[in-house]
């Protein structure tokens, strides 16, 4: 390893590295297609680091390429056992139950069905942090009753994706507003009310901004067209693996100490294995199998991927060479603060996930702005980190949302998606700006 | 194209094996204990399972430096190292154990508070795994950097959200490892909570009447170069702080906030009557998340040309210029702190603490660091490897023996 500098010699070092990753990455991607061979983002990402840290004179940095993911081993097993919970519970004609009951009981009132969608996509992001666990799970359910209620192709698509990704911001694990306040030593505490402030408003002006003038009133007969009446053992069996998922994690929250945290894998394992008593007979070990299997499995890889990039473009200075040029452009002016905010979190986050827009940018821009209510101010800026999930070229939330409508280009629904985004972010903007107004009604101290 | 799922499964697998091991092999060193070379003023050397048997075998056990004047007097703890990551904090414990002589009174060193933190990495800092501190007759001392918080094999998986006992207050999961949210810690409790537990019974059985947390925090945090207090502390803080100024040093002031738990300033305060407490922050580069190049020099060196341009933009809390803040600086900071509040203690208190070559920041900024690390030599005892993290603990010997 070269002995590094750190003064002035270190913005050619940092800056040559970070040039170098993003060439690899232009290089690779344009050599994928000229071969007509799909490079995955995450093996890309990969190769990158490797040359960025040798450009930088770190050589090959095996500890550091698996290292950084060492953050995300946990999360990535919430998706997986999120995934299995929510294949059995589709395995098991649960989901086609309740999806059934929606559709069927508030077929004639737009409104509440929309609160309810709004519901069924924001819960798995709300309890695992991550918005593709919703778009994998409760996403399909959702596609049925929009479909089946006349919303087009592309605006489902679009509802799915944004509810998902917004979902991920509501209370009670954000993960971006939990990885900025450990950053600056303050605890997760006080942000439930705020977020839900945030993130509902937002929920429901989208669902409704795209789905609501589509929106037609089917007969039963044409509701079991689409979704033929499920069997079941009980009108209340579908319901009881999600309300067993529920309690448990109620328990754990409100008699801390007392009641034993389990830990999300194995909350979702019960309500997986629950599944097996409540609905028709399924294969569990294929069904299992079959949750890992795919889309999943390469979303796992690029989160990983991701703790290496952070790691690597810290080692090299490109990760504060990115946040002192964010720094600089807010320092100039104060509104350009606010602009560098609302365009650089999504956008970065478009490469580095959500997780990673919320550790290299999200924590400076923080600390930047302590003159301001702190938990209002982590609220409105882990809103605009969890955006990015929608924000090619991961789009973590986005893709999968083009997948499960079977849409074939994805600028479609981000297309279909830009008026709620900008909404998103202009009202996460809002948030900041008046963080101690927001403050002083919503947060508790 | 076919493809022999089978052969490729395997293929993968040797290659993630092989890895693996590689990976381990860079921080299997990480788990041996560093080398500490007392002075002469260490009077005896202890475990913290000395006080609390139940952590013997276990990374948590670390060792507790005593240094007894010949008369008595009042009895001061210094506890350093509990964010392994925070060099200035806990190589000024390292300089208090290798050459503070006390004459009167006792004081009390943890160097390195939480072990299990200096036996790996935090993912995504990019810290290095060692630093070496070179030494005036040209040989250096090398000491393990580690993390923020302890060891994730000792408690994987954290929680979402951890709960500190025993306010109840909701923090990030990882928190659930750092010592520092853990005070005042139970015995059966989590790892982090018997740590504090066991520095709990130094502090009540060495019947400590000043205890002091040395730690280090980004030039960009709002709380740096400052010491924080317990209100039971705050005259002597403010004392103190009066008293860096003949030194022509700052050191802001702060009441230990009683909305924010678990810190070992407000817990040990609360819990132990009569113990004053008090936390000091220096500025540290290589903390920052505005810092270049992350390497064993940004450590030591503590220079960051990003900074410098950081704060022409006004975003930091402490001054910073091309020279930076070097270790040498933020120990001399920290060991100043330690003799002008150990003078308040003695205004205050009325016990009388007298201490000699302990240096101050001039004379760390002359010397550097390395000028007040013993050589090695073929007398120290090297207690090697005490245990292993997770699992690997099921082939580790640890013997009393071991620690002559």
């Amino acid at each position: 390893m070269t002995p590094q500098l750190h003064d002035s010699q270190m913005y050619f070092t940092s800056g040559l590295a970070l040039g170098a990753m993003v060439l690899t990455f232009m290089v690779l991607s344009l050599a994928g297609r000229f071969l007509k061979q799909t490079i995955p983002l995450a093996v890309n990402l990969f190769i990158c680091m490797i040359i960025g840290a040798m450009v930088a004179g770190f050589g090959f940095p095996i500890r550091h390429l698996f290292e950084g993911p060492v953050w995300y081993i946990y999360i990535n097993l919430v998706i997986f056992t999120g995934m299995i919970f929510l294949t059995c519970l589709k395995a098991a004609g649960n989901l086609d139950c309740i999806a059934y009951d929606i559709l069927t009981k508030f077929r004639k009132r737009p409104a509440i069905m929309f609160c309810l969608i709004t519901l069924l996509l924001f819960f798995p992001g709300m309890v695992t942090g991550v918005g593709t666990a919703g778009v994998l799970s409760t996403g399909l359910v959702a596609v049925v009753i929009l479909r089946a209620v006349g919303v087009p192709n592309v605006q489902t698509g679009a509802i799915v994706a944004m509810l998902t990704t917004i979902g991920a911001a509501a209370p009670p694990v954000n993960l971006p507003a939990i990885i900025i306040a450990s950053g600056i030593n303050m605890p997760y505490e006080g942000f439930e009310l705020i977020l839900l402030v945030i993130t509902v408003p937002l929920g429901l002006f989208t669902i409704f901004w795209l789905g609501y003038k589509h929106f037609k009133s089917p007969t039963l007969e044409e509701i079991e067209k689409v979704l033929p009446r499920p069997e079941r053992k009980s009108s209340f069996m579908p319901y009881l693996p999600l309300l067993v998922v529920v309690a448990i994690f109620v328990l754990i929250r409100s008699f801390p100490g007392k009641f034993p945290d389990i830990v999300t894998p194995m909350v979702f394992m019960l309500g997986s294995l629950t599944t097996l008593f409540t609905g028709k007979k399924y294969p569990f070990v294929e069904a299992c199998k079959e949750a890992i299997r795919g889309g999943i499995f390469s979303t796992v890889a690029l989160i990983f991927v991701v703790g290496a990039v952070v790691q690597v473009t810290t080692l090299t200075g490109s990760k504060g060479l990115l946040v002192l040029a964010s720094l600089t452009v807010g320092a100039t002016a104060p509104i350009l603060l606010y602009l560098a905010l609302g365009v650089s979190l999504p956008l970065l986050g478009g490469v580095l996930t959500h997780l990673g827009a919320s550790v290299i940018l999200g924590i400076p821009f923080t600390l930047a702005m302590l003159t301001q209510n702190v938990i209002a101010v982590v609220a409105g800026i882990s809103m605009l980190c969890v955006l990015s999930q929608v924000i090619p070229p991961s789009a973590l939330g986005g893709y999968f949302a083009q997948e499960l409508v079977s849409e074939k280009k994805y600028s479609s629904i981000l297309s279909a998606s830009m008026v709620p985004l900008l909404v998103c972010v202009a009202f996460s903007l809002i948030t900041l700006i008046f963080a101690n107004q927001f403050a002083s009604l919503f947060v508790p101290f | 194209m076919s493809v022999n799922h089978k052969s490729s499964a395997i293929l993968i697998l040797a290659v993630c094996l092989i890895l693996t091991i590689i990976l381990c092999l860079s921080y299997i060193p990480m788990w041996k204990y560093d080398l500490i070379v007392p002075g002469p003023g260490v009077t005896r050397v202890a475990w913290l399972s000395d006080y609390v048997p139940e952590l013997k075998g276990s990374l948590a056990d670390t060792r507790v430096f005593i240094l007894e004047g010949q008369e008595p007097g009042a009895n001061i703890l210094v506890l350093s190292g509990h964010h392994a990551d925070e060099p200035g904090g806990w190589m000024s414990g390292m300089v208090l154990v290798e050459k503070a002589q006390v004459k009167t009174g006792k004081l009390v060193v943890i160097p390195q508070a939480n072990n299990s933190g200096f036996t790996h990495n935090y993912p995504q800092e990019a810290h290095a795994q060692f630093i070496s501190i070179p030494r005036p007759d040209g040989t250096s001392r090398r000491y393990r950097h580690g993390s923020r918080t302890g060891n994730s094999a000792e408690h994987w998986p954290d929680p979402e959200v951890f709960i500190q006992y025993p306010s109840g207050q909701k923090l990030s999961g990882d928190e659930v490892r750092n010592l520092n949210r853990a005070y005042p810690g139970r015995l059966n409790g989590t790892f982090t909570e018997r740590i504090a537990y066991g520095i709990q019974m130094v502090v009540r059985n060495e019947q400590i009447d000043l205890q002091m947390d040395m730690h280090e925090a980004q030039p960009e945090y709002p709380f740096v170069n400052a010491v924080s207090a317990h209100p039971a502390a705050e005259e002597l803080a403010s004392l103190a702080s009066l008293g860096m100024q003949t030194h022509d040093l700052d050191l802001g002031v702060e009441l230990s906030p009683a909305t924010f738990r678990g810190l070992s300033n407000r817990e040990m305060g609360d819990a132990v009557s009569g113990l004053m407490a008090v936390t000091m922050e220096t500025a540290n580069t290589e903390q920052g998340k505005i810092r270049g190049i992350t390497d064993d020099l940004l450590a030591v060196q503590g220079q960051d040309a990003f900074y410098v341009a950081a704060a022409k933009l006004g975003n930091l809390f402490v001054p910073y210029d091309e020279g930076g803040w070097p270790l040498k600086r933020r120990v001399g900071r920290h060991l100043t702190a330690f003799k002008e509040l150990a003078l308040a203690l003695q205004d205050l208190s009325g016990k009388p603490f007298d201490i000699a070559n302990v240096p101050d920041y001039y004379e760390l900024v002359a010397n550097d660091v390395g000028y007040y690390l013993n050589p090695i030599n073929e007398k120290v005892s090297d207690p090697g490897y005490q245990s292993y993290p997770g699992i690997w603990r099921l082939f580790s010997k640890t013997s009393s023996q071991d620690r002559s």
